[in-house]
């Protein structure tokens, strides 16, 4: 009797892996020939006829996995919310909370991906888990222009993810030194550009980054006042009050409304330029991944 | 190595240890389902908004060499149906809520959806000739909604004879469709409203007044706008005649960029009459659309 006990217990993790195992069987299959759009519906499946809710809970994740594959990630995200977070173990619930925000930042919803990785690090206190995190959150903050918050999360995670001591600190030293003030991009005012506008047309322009239209409108603007002022001198005094001035209106207006669109078209850049290479040094560094 | 041995308690264990791997293993192959468990599936992934899902699984259904019994094939159809008018791809739910049969459960169902695809893809009198061959109770309330859905066909059809006929049997005692009937008559009153204005009169108006054909029209700043371009530049053609003469270059431009304008600004007033006919009446359309949609939703979901 107490050898079938023995053995009993010694199966048991072996038959509950089985019995997970047996029920992504067909759909790991097709996942690992690349078929995704149908592993994609077999772990669909799995989530129905799963018994419990971590069952049902990984099958979502697997079918994430698969549109994010696929490039769907809004798809991804919302396949995620639908789980149902109770009865759950921390280290389950977390990887949801991360494949949530990890496809939120994917889609470029910036503030959904930091709400995610929020209540993850909020709700679960086991740092070992929260830590893996840190880098993604790090990546989240920049994009949203937190850098000094970025920076402290990144930092934490360099310090938590157990690189060999000397790659810890040639990373500490860099990340130190491209978070300080005036690394940080300095993005434009739409309403500083458009105050130099009104007063200086083509000011704007140059200041929002964009010399060349600049220099166009205000020849444009130079141009139409020039015609405005030779309608006077020659007595057209209706065409110098109506066409000359409406063209003079036209160019000056419309310098002013496209300063939206710039401004917007160089902050995106400079973010790019400086969030690039934050994201590129941390990619690095995992691939590099030097162990203690 | 007392696995092996030859006596019953070995033999016993042995045969423990061979079930517990067989039902393990054994359970690895693929698993086929039946049609009845992959139609709650399909149910299954509609409720959770997983229509291309729910596409591909039935379409695996359809396309395996199956022979499906008559309500098999009905509720196929109906599923890809529903899948389809849930993802706006109406031509092609409509192609199968057209297929289900008589017999099948969701037969009416099919067919008032199969009439609004097809009302929304602009065939109103194909959807018409749904109805005719669609047999209702004549006092129940399939029979209440059918009359509603012909009634919407007929103003879609501006077939107001048609309409004022059917709309005599709405009644007050199928709340599903009791303010959309409301809402019906309210368009008939609307469209009996709509003044039928001319384009002629409209552009002869902006020939004497540039702008006041558009103003006419309904479109009171572009009257604005096309009476200040036009006199404007009349204006500074008129001051470069004085100033200049006709044979001076600002005549001549600006008397010539005054012509083109006054022009189109006729012509614009005319086009505008028939534009915003055009408008209104896309309207009252796309309101008399919502009216017989929200129904179906609200009997049918």
């Amino acid at each position: 009797m107490k050898y079938y006990l023995i053995c009993i217990s010694l199966f048991a993790g072996f038959t509950i892996n089985l019995f997970s195992a047996n029920y992504f069987h067909e759909a790991d299959s097709l996942f690992r020939a690349g078929n995704f759009k149908a592993a994609s519906v077999e772990y669909e499946r799995t989530a129905y006829f799963a018994p419990d809710n971590i069952l049902f809970t990984s099958a979502l994740l697997k079918k994430s996995e698969c549109l994010k594959q696929l490039q769907q990630f809004k798809d991804a995200f919302s396949v995620l919310l639908r789980v149902n977070f109770v009865g759950l173990s921390d280290s389950l619930i977390y990887e949801v909370r991360y494949q949530t925000s990890l496809c939120a930042y994917l889609n470029g919803n910036f503030n959904e991906a930091e709400s995610q990785l929020a209540q993850a690090h909020h709700f679960i206190h086991d740092t070992t888990l929260t830590s893996t995190s840190l880098f993604l959150y790090g990546l989240i903050l920049n994009e949203q222009g937190k850098w000094a918050d970025a920076k402290e999360k990144i930092l934490k995670g360099i310090k938590s993810s157990g690189f060999h001591n000397f790659q810890q600190d040639s990373l500490i030293s860099i990340i130190n030194n491209l978070y300080v003030q005036q690394n940080y991009p300095k993005l434009k005012k739409l309403s500083k550009a458009q105050t130099l506008s009104i007063f200086i047309p083509g000011l704007g322009q140059i200041y929002a980054g964009s010399g060349k239209h600049g220099f166009i409108n205000a020849a444009l603007i130079l141009i139409s006042v020039g015609y405005m002022g030779f309608n006077i001198y020659t007595h057209h005094y209706i065409a110098a009050l109506t066409v000359s001035s409406a063209i003079f209106q036209r160019f000056y207006s419309g310098g002013i409304n496209h300063l939206e669109f710039l401004v917007e078209k160089k902050n995106h850049e400079l973010m790019r330029k400086y969030n690039d290479k934050v994201r590129d040094i941390i990619v690095d560094a995992e691939r590099n991944r030097v162990k203690k | 190595m007392t696995w092996i041995n030859t006596n019953g308690k070995s033999d016993m264990r042995l045969f423990f240890l061979l079930l517990i791997l067989f039902f393990q293993f054994s359970s690895f192959a693929q698993k086929t389902y039946t049609f009845s468990e992959e139609l709650k599936f399909v149910n299954y992934l509609q409720d959770n908004k997983e229509y291309t899902d729910a596409i591909s699984v039935l379409q695996k259904q359809k396309n395996a060499n199956i022979r499906f019994l008559s309500s098999q094939q009905d509720s196929l159809h109906y599923y890809l149906g529903w899948s389809y008018y849930n993802l706006k791809r109406l031509d092609t739910a409509e192609a199968y809520f057209s297929k289900v049969k008589e017999t099948s459960p969701f037969y009416n169902k099919c067919k008032f959806y199969e009439s609004f695809c097809t009302i929304y893809t602009g065939k109103y009198d194909k959807a018409d000739s749904i109805f005719r061959f669609f047999k209702t109770d004549s006092s129940g309330n399939e029979a209440k909604l059918k009359n509603f859905e012909l009634a919407g066909i007929s103003l879609l059809n501006r077939d107001y004879k048609r309409f004022d006929s059917l709309s005599k049997k709405f009644t007050d005692d199928y709340f599903p469709i009791i303010s959309e009937q409301n809402n019906f008559i309210k368009s008939r009153k609307k469209l009996a409203d709509m003044k039928r204005k001319s384009p002629l009169l409209a552009g002869a108006m902006s020939a004497v007044i540039p702008g006041t054909g558009k103003l006419y029209a309904g479109y009171t700043g572009q009257a604005i706008a096309a009476f200040l371009q036009v006199v404007s530049l009349g204006a500074v053609a008129g001051e470069a005649y004085v100033r200049d003469g006709i044979k001076s270059p600002q005549f001549i431009v600006f008397g010539g960029l005054f012509s083109i304008f006054y022009i189109g600004n006729i012509w614009g007033g005319a086009a505008s009459v028939r534009v915003k006919r055009k408008e209104l009446n896309r309207e009252i359309d796309n309101e008399i659309l919502f009216d017989l949609h929200i129904p179906l939703r609200r009997i049918y979901n």
